[in-house]
């Protein structure tokens, strides 16, 4: 064993000594009653999310289905789509979900209420090698009434919004790479990560998004994010909140 | 049952299953034993990033949802540590999500401060990606073989080999050393 390899058992033995556990926080236990009604609502959350991923990927490819939450008990996340063991939560979320799958690009998220697919809020090009799907919690008549004339920078149907934007033929470009060509910014936090087990950063208060997911499948190069502009006095549209956005983002899975 | 536990270590046999069959306060005590059993090894994969607590929490809150799922009672340390290491790897999941019990950690001063050439070093581990953090942390921390490696990271053995060497090589080049 060289000094190297010594030097970094001395290391991880530090650190391993440096903290200690001082106390454990835990929800109160399940009941068995409310365990199981909570189980058969997520399992039954889970069929029905399964019934309508499978009608959703016969044509029209793209398009989101509202999914009536079986029972009251059960929160359907992301877990619902993403994990055959969905894990039945204690706290009562009576609120439909919509299980958005894009055959096109290969994703799905779930879009919690009132998020819907946008054809507006498109930030930046839309070409061959650049696809983005946007999400909002606007209604049309909201963004409609939004006068997006001149507006290059900060538009108000940004904010609050969700994205999905897809770069085809990046080669042999990593997430990083990607990003530097984009800028940066001060303060910005970049992690590395796994999205679905591909490679992945996470950006955290980077450019142009105060999150995003930039990931590398293939030959593509997929940005999963959200706009949040703050300090400028913009308001976020009627029911979204950055929680809804973080649940967005968490929820994005690619097809199989 | 509480008075059966009450000189059995909760991760025992015994203690697991009690925790299973809706014992509450042997789950509680399986949860604050697995969370000291495990907070050494989130503390050398944080790497004094100040995540270590987090990821023990969500790494409970883990065992907690899903320990219906636990196959061999014996196993739930390995089980609870594969858990905890898949979490540092996809980190996305659990910054994201609110965990069901949290962990609140103390720092634990060094009894002998480090020298400056492992102090460069840390600096250099926490440089490296997550996964090849993960690796160096299993294999020369927990004493793990490559092939025991590649299959906690589920990853091909030739592939944690080469990435052990690959981070092995740019350590030495952040840290200036040409030793082999």
């Amino acid at each position: 064993m060289s000094d190297l390899e010594k030097q970094l058992e001395e290391v991880f033995m530090t650190d391993s000594r440096s903290r200690r556990v001082e106390r454990v926080n835990i929800a109160p236990a399940r009941s068995g009653l409310v365990g199981n009604i909570a189980f058969v609502g997520a399992v039954a959350v889970v069929a029905l999310a399964a019934i309508v991923a499978f009608n959703v990927m016969r044509p029209p490819a793209n398009q989101v289905a509202s999914v009536p939450s079986a029972s009251p008990t059960a929160t359907a996340t992301a877990t619902a789509t993403a994990t055959p063991t969905a894990t039945p939560s204690a706290s009562p979320s009576p609120t439909p979900v919509g299980l958005y799958v894009n055959q096109t690009y290969r994703f799905s998220v779930v879009l919690p209420p009132p998020y819907r697919v946008s054809s507006r809020a498109i930030n930046g090009a839309v070409t061959p090698e650049r696809g983005q799907v946007a999400f909002t919690a606007r209604t049309e008549a909201d963004e409609a009434s939004i006068d997006t004339s001149g507006c290059h920078t900060a538009c108000p149907l940004w904010q609050g919004a969700a994205y999905v934007i897809i770069n085809t033929g990046t080669g042999a470009q990593t997430p990083r790479q990607y990003y530097d060509a984009q800028g940066g910014a001060v303060g910005q936090v970049i992690e590395d990560t796994t999205v679905d087990g591909r490679t992945a950063i996470k950006v955290t208060n980077g450019v142009p998004f105060p999150m995003q997911f930039i990931i590398k499948d293939g030959d593509r190069i997929i940005v999963v994010a959200y706009q949040i502009y703050s300090g400028n006095g913009m308001e976020m549209p009627v029911g979204a909140t950055k929680e809804k956005l973080d649940a967005i983002l968490a929820s994005f899975h690619f097809l199989p | 049952m509480t008075m059966l536990l009450a000189n059995m270590h909760p991760l025992e046999v015994g203690g697991v299953r009690a925790a299973r069959s809706g014992d509450a306060r042997a789950l509680e005590e399986l949860l604050r034993a697995l969370a000291g059993e495990l907070m050494p090894l989130a503390a050398a994969l944080a790497a004094g990033s100040g995540e270590a607590d987090s990821l023990v929490g969500d790494t409970i809150s883990r065992v907690y949802e899903r320990i219906d799922q636990l196959q061999e009672d014996r196993a739930i340390l390995p089980w609870a540590r594969r858990i905890l290491v898949h979490r540092f790897l996809d980190q996305r999941r659990w910054s994201l999500r609110r965990p069901q019990c949290s962990i609140e950690g103390i720092d634990i001063p060094a009894q002998v401060s480090p020298g400056p050439e492992v102090l460069d070093l840390r600096q250099a581990v926490t440089r490296l990606s997550r996964q090849d953090r993960a690796l160096l942390v299993l294999h020369y921390w927990q004493g793990l073989t490559i092939d025991e490696c590649a299959g906690e990271l589920g990853v091909p053995s030739g592939t944690a080999k080469s990435r052990l060497n690959r981070a092995l090589t740019r350590l030495r080049a952040d840290v200036g050393r040409d030793e082999q």
